[in-house]
């Protein structure tokens, strides 16, 4: 007993990503009350305003060593409101978040989705609140979509040695640490992300190391060379982006929300959600009913892997700030995590998609 | 003769939302004037007699104040205690008042109320950068104080009884905070509000860069976080304001 780590608490501070989930939580909750469900119109006309709020309570099962406890934080963000102009106020709502989370004493917290803005743009002072610490969960997440891209190209028999891979959104955390970690392992590797200095800082450095390397802000010029795409940042991708696939192309859809469209892929195409894991032993949420609203997918126990970043760090009795700035992430950690997720029963998810799970 | 008194002038197209806008501030304080003037008469407590006298008289201040401004301005508020959202608020009070239920009361006008208040005034003294806005914006850090105070009395009651005192404080809010949401919905649930001088004021709002949505928003913003700062649950408070009417 004596080797035990001590059992901490973790925290998940999220968003909604869209308005049709908010819209089933708000009027389940009226509905219960016996009121009438508001529109979508009057719902957007206040729910931006609620200050962060514990939600739920979360149970996670190890594999190994019972279970942890946590509490899941709702930080308001809108979906409408995720963009660049609204930065200043949604950088204020996490920090209120991050407050609330010290407030209930919670070891290590997990920043999901865009929360995680508020450490990787800076935000140093944020790591810690007393004895708070917090991370982006980025780096299980990272190590997810390389687990799970190793794993497609062996299901779907595209030899990753003798691959082109193109990563949307290259230099941002996520994207930056898949660069590293495929960078010497596929055939070809091509680059894009919004931004064109970064991007070219990034080129002219693999090409230093001797990678085969290609960068474009423009992903049109890059999609049709594509035989594996990881795509961290899915707005950059234009409307016609299926027509410019090949016709054997795998699609890692690793940003947030998952909104590429699997509707109209070719049978020999494959698009599968990225960095999510699966709790084998399960999880469960108290009061339970938020789940069916707010947190469901199209397989039981799937979890994101930003969020089960603090999970698997409580587990391990460690409370740090695992994850934090940009491009920091390295393959160390990258395997750490990964194969400490793996101890506790949480490892990378089967291939799914907004329509199932994929054969 | 000539008048030496120089009449200072807003621009003409504010006339009427300020004025409006000055109408409900002073309506609201002759309210909250009156309803501690009510407890000091029902309450046995002589120390708490005496502080809602004087809370009594500090709204009263702040009427006077408001209705200074307006002859300063050369505008003519409306007063009307008897409008339906102010005197349903009112009977609310007072239904409270009459059982003697200091807490309730405290609640009400020192939570619900003040935090409306406190919002409401403090973005309309942004929003109107003159004599009169910073006016609002006084008002709005000494309406604070009296939250704060609350707050430290709540918190006790709380910890008395945290189930009861929730039960309690959601029975006030049924009560209290469907007149507030009815009042400041968007669209009108409950007809005229018996204070703006012509139509509805909400729509004239953004003349001064204002809206009823964010005025709304931000003060049950306020309200849900000075209810989580008195301890009660969040997921609690949240389901409660998820349920008002909109």
């Amino acid at each position: 007993m004596g080797n035990q780590p001590p059992r901490l608490k973790f925290g998940v501070i999220g968003h909604q990503d869209n308005w049709k989930k908010i819209v089933d939580f708000v009027n389940s909750i009226r509905i219960t009350d016996g009121n009438p469900e508001l529109s979508q119109a009057k719902i957007k006309e206040v729910y931006g305003y609620f200050p962060p709020t514990k939600l739920f309570d979360i149970q996670i099962n190890s594999k190994v060593s019972g279970f942890v406890e946590g509490y899941y934080i709702e930080s308001f963000l809108s979906p409408d409101e995720l963009g660049h102009s609204h930065i200043w106020n949604n950088l204020k709502k996490t920090r209120e978040a991050c407050e609330k989370a010290a407030q209930l004493g919670v070891d290590v917290v997990a920043l999901g989705g865009f929360t995680s803005i508020i450490l990787e743009s800076g935000g140093a002072n944020l790591q810690a609140i007393q004895g708070t610490k917090f991370t982006t969960g980025n780096t299980l997440t990272a190590a997810l979509i390389a687990d799970s891209l190793v794993k497609a190209c062996q299901k779907w028999n595209q030899p990753l040695k003798d691959s082109t891979l193109l990563i949307i959104g290259s230099t941002g955390d996520i994207g930056s640490a898949c660069v590293r970690y495929f960078s010497n392992k596929v055939k070809k590797i091509l680059l894009t992300a919004r931004n064109p200095a970064p991007l070219h800082q990034q080129e002219e450095q693999l090409k230093s190391e001797k990678a085969n390397c290609l960068a474009s802000t423009h992903v049109s010029e890059l999609l049709p060379a594509a035989d594996l795409i990881i795509c961290v940042a899915s707005s950059v991708l234009p409307e016609n982006y299926l027509d410019l696939l090949q016709s054997h192309a795998i699609i890692c859809d690793a940003g947030y929300p998952k909104n590429l469209n699997s509707e109209n892929v070719k049978p020999s195409q494959k698009i599968y959600a990225g960095g999510m894991c699966l709790v084998e032993e399960g999880y469960c949420f108290s009061p339970e009913h938020f789940q069916k609203n707010i947190y469901e997918f199209p397989l039981p126990n799937i979890s994101h892997g930003c969020t089960m970043e603090s999970v698997v760090l409580a587990l391990e009795g460690q409370s740090l700030a695992f994850s934090k700035g940009r491009g920091n992430i390295n393959l160390e950690n990258m395997a750490y995590i990964l194969a400490a997720a793996a101890k506790h029963g949480i490892v990378t998810a089967p291939f799914f998609n907004s329509k199932g799970l994929i054969n | 003769m000539k008048n030496l008194i120089e009449i200072p002038e807003l621009e003409i197209q504010h006339q009427d939302v300020v004025t409006d806008i000055l109408s409900q501030s002073i309506t609201g304080e002759l309210i909250g004037m009156s309803n501690f003037a009510s407890l000091a008469g029902v309450i046995d407590d002589v120390h708490e007699k005496m502080e809602a006298v004087e809370h009594a008289n500090c709204e009263r201040q702040h009427a006077e104040g408001y209705l200074a401004l307006c002859k300063k301005y050369n505008l003519e508020p409306v007063i009307n205690l008897n409008g339906h959202y102010w005197k349903s608020v009112r009977e609310c009070f007072l239904k409270y008042a009459q059982k003697k239920d200091f807490i309730a009361c405290l609640v009400i006008q020192e939570v619900m109320l003040e935090c409306f208040a406190v919002s409401m005034y403090h973005d309309v003294g942004t929003a109107l950068k003159n004599e009169i806005g910073e006016f609002f914006l006084t008002i709005s850090k000494e309406e604070e104080e009296h939250i704060e105070h609350s707050i430290d009395i709540l918190k006790e009651e709380m910890a008395k009884d945290p189930e009861a005192f929730t039960r309690k404080v959601e029975e006030i809010h049924k009560d209290c905070m469907f007149i507030l949401a009815e009042w400041t919905a968007s669209t009108d649930l409950k007809g005229h509000c018996g204070v703006c001088k012509g139509d509805c004021m909400k729509n004239s709002l953004p003349i001064i860069n204002l809206s009823i949505t964010s005025l709304r928003g931000n003060a049950m913003n306020l309200y849900m976080r000075t209810l989580n700062k008195i301890g009660l649950p969040g997921q609690k408070t949240l389901e409660w304001v998820i349920n008002l009417p909109a």
